[in-house]
């Protein structure tokens, strides 16, 4: 569903995910403690990692429910240059 | 119960209607990428207010707004002033008991419901003699048709069929009713006049010069009383009201540089978590030209690195409980202020017609003691009579509210000094702990509890112990807590103690567990 940089940056936000367990897409990402200012840690790290900047209107508490609805607000706007970003983006 | 009109008193929606006046076809309110003028907003709200008096078949008295942050939640509010009614704010995300104790409470019967407050809505109307219930979701007013929950009440999508012009003499003379935590463990409602709010709005305004090219920020709910000031001061001057939610205020360098703020309104502890995030660098927010900080005591260390953030910011420091109309005193922040590193900023003057007095064991006192409070400002008593035992004083005359705020008289200034009982302040929101132990107590039947509020990393927190048995399945309390109290309420931490300490008067000694609290909240891995 998405690419590995992804995976590794959500996991980096949710400090009560065991490494070992997997990373369903519809876990709740408050249940595993990503609060409002971890949210904004996410946003932060996700618009440096993909070189991208997140419209005020997708910062909303709705967007950052479960590692399925961060995937669905990010992945129309990356930029489909390298051909990294393009194998995440249709992945 | 129809009160007398109050000849002379501007009602609360007549301010919005000065924005109007002066700014017609400039931004009134700006939600997420949708925008409003005056104009625009003003005929939404004439059309919602006549739905509602058609609705009801004549004018509403109180109007329940169930509605977080949509446009349910700003036309609702000025369609239920509109049409004369008294506006009664409900949390969606509160628990669907609490918000039906308010909805009895208050005797709504009439209520605007946005998407999130759908769920709820039934609930609600059965506790209250609802007659109409409005949305602008065509999909919400479907699905509740479809139902057929709401037995007796009509479902509306205002569509402008029958406008309503704003009515200056309303049912009763309250503009809002709001609900604080109560000791007693209920929500108190406190109904505020529209002389009340105006007198505050009044009193508050000349301290800024603010006008339509102003952007104000709107970041609290509708039901904590700081929003009555981001709306109305923005409204009253023609200005932009821009929405945020939860995650775009805890960014303010994102949102206010965008969304081209130019006041922002803050309590301490937002302000104190913006600064724990450690990223922002000196002038990152140079467009505000003002802050108000208001809902609990302002360290001088976080107005000072919020000055850093936006050093072109006028900063104010207000002061003032619910019942006193959002804020009554008020210090201007002077960079050059002279202060130890934990002293927190006074809470300064009060405002014009503001009137004061310390009581201090009974007696009045010139220098500490309770603050007490009289004027126009000055709340009628709260919606249960019962809640006002021990609230007022009568001396000279006149009718003073016991804030249960210590102060100490500073020059013309006061300085606050912490409370005389059981009210915290978590975040902004006032909540009495033995309001939360008794909803502990319901949740782990036949046990003790004791709640406190601790410094945690990012301000205080709620934590507590429930008392009686050495182990506890403490989430599954928590998850049926959740079912009792809002979110705000609720314990970070509980932890199962055995047996409580005990002072010398054989009572549960809170001083020894409050700082076995603190010291576990600092300390997690510590073993208890």
């Amino acid at each position: 569903m998405w690419d590995a940089r992804f995976e590794s940056v959500i996991r980096g936000h949710l400090p009560h995910l065991r490494p070992e367990l997997p990373l369903e897409p519809d876990l709740l990402l408050a249940a595993h403690g990503l609060d409002s200012m971890g949210t904004i840690g996410l946003i932060t790290a996700l618009e440096s990692e993909y070189a991208l900047t997140l419209p005020d209107e997708a910062v909303t508490p709705a967007n950052f429910v479960t590692a399925r609805t961060v995937w669905d607000t990010l992945r129309p706007l990356i930029p489909a240059t390298g051909p990294e970003a393009a194998a995440g983006g249709t992945a | 119960m129809s009160a007398p009109r109050q000849e002379g008193v501007k009602p609360l929606h007549a301010w919005f209607l000065d924005g109007l006046a002066v700014n017609p076809d400039g931004p009134a309110l700006r939600l997420n990428g949708r925008a409003w003028t005056y104009t625009e907003l003003h005929r939404a709200a004439c059309d919602w207010a006549g739905a509602l008096i058609a609705g009801c078949g004549g004018r509403p008295r109180r109007v329940g707004v169930l509605a977080s942050k949509t446009e349910e939640a700003y036309l609702g509010f000025l369609a239920a002033l509109y049409a004369g009614a008294t506006a009664v704010p409900l949390g969606p995300e509160y628990p669907v008991e609490r918000n039906r104790a308010v909805a009895a409470a208050a005797g709504l019967d009439a209520i605007v419901v946005d998407p999130a407050g759908a769920a709820q809505v039934a609930d609600l109307a059965s506790a209250a003699p609802v007659r109409v219930c409005l949305t602008g979701s065509a999909e919400v007013a479907a699905a509740l048709r479809e139902s057929a929950a709401l037995d007796g009440a009509a479902v509306v999508t205002p569509d402008g069929s029958t406008p309503a012009e704003p009515l200056n003499d309303g049912v009763d003379r309250l503009a809002y009713i709001l609900f604080t935590s109560g000791s007693t463990g209920l929500p108190k409602g406190v109904p505020i006049r529209h002389g009340n709010i105006g007198a505050f709005l009044s009193a508050v305004l000349p301290r800024y010069e603010i006008g339509p090219r102003d952007v104000f920020s709107q970041v609290y709910e509708l039901t904590f009383d700081l929003s009555m000031f981001e709306v109305w001061a923005a409204w009253a001057s023609g200005a932009c009201l821009t929405v945020l939610n939860r995650v775009q205020a805890l960014a303010p360098e994102r949102v206010a540089v965008r969304q081209g703020i130019t006041f922002w309104t803050s309590t301490p502890s937002l302000a104190a978590a913006v600064q724990s995030r450690g990223v922002l660098p000196a002038g990152a927010l140079p467009g505000l030209r003002y802050t108000m900080f208001c809902g609990e005591p302002l360290p001088v260390e976080t107005a000072r690195h919020w000055s850093s953030l936006a050093p072109n910011a006028v900063i104010d420091n207000l002061y003032g409980p619910t019942e006193l109309a959002v804020a009554c005193t008020g210090h201007r922040l002077d960079p050059t202020d002279a202060a130890g590193p934990d002293r927190a900023v006074p809470i300064g003057r009060p405002f014009p017609g503001v009137r004061h007095l310390l009581l201090e064991d009974g007696e009045v006192s010139g220098t500490v003691g309770e603050l007490c409070v009289a004027g126009p400002q000055r709340f009628d008593g709260y919606l249960d009579p019962a809640n006002d035992a021990g609230r007022f004083v009568d001396l000279d005359g006149e009718r003073w509210y016991r804030t249960g705020d210590r102060v100490r008289q500073d020059g013309d200034g006061l300085v606050h000094l912490g409370r005389t009982d059981g009210q915290v302040k978590v975040r902004g929101y006032r909540i009495e702990v033995g309001e939360v132990e008794r909803a502990v107590r319901r949740a782990a039947p036949g046990l003790d509890a004791a709640v406190f509020a601790v410094p945690g990393p990012g301000g205080e927190v709620l934590a507590g112990f429930v008392i009686g048995r050495a182990e506890l399945d403490a989430a599954a309390v928590l998850k049926q807590l959740a079912e009792l109290l809002p979110p705000y309420m609720l314990p970070g931490q509980l932890w199962p103690l055995a047996a409580a300490p005990l002072n010398p008067n054989g009572k549960i000694d809170r001083m020894a567990l409050r700082e076995e609290a603190v010291r576990r909240v600092a300390d997690p891995h510590r073993p208890a």
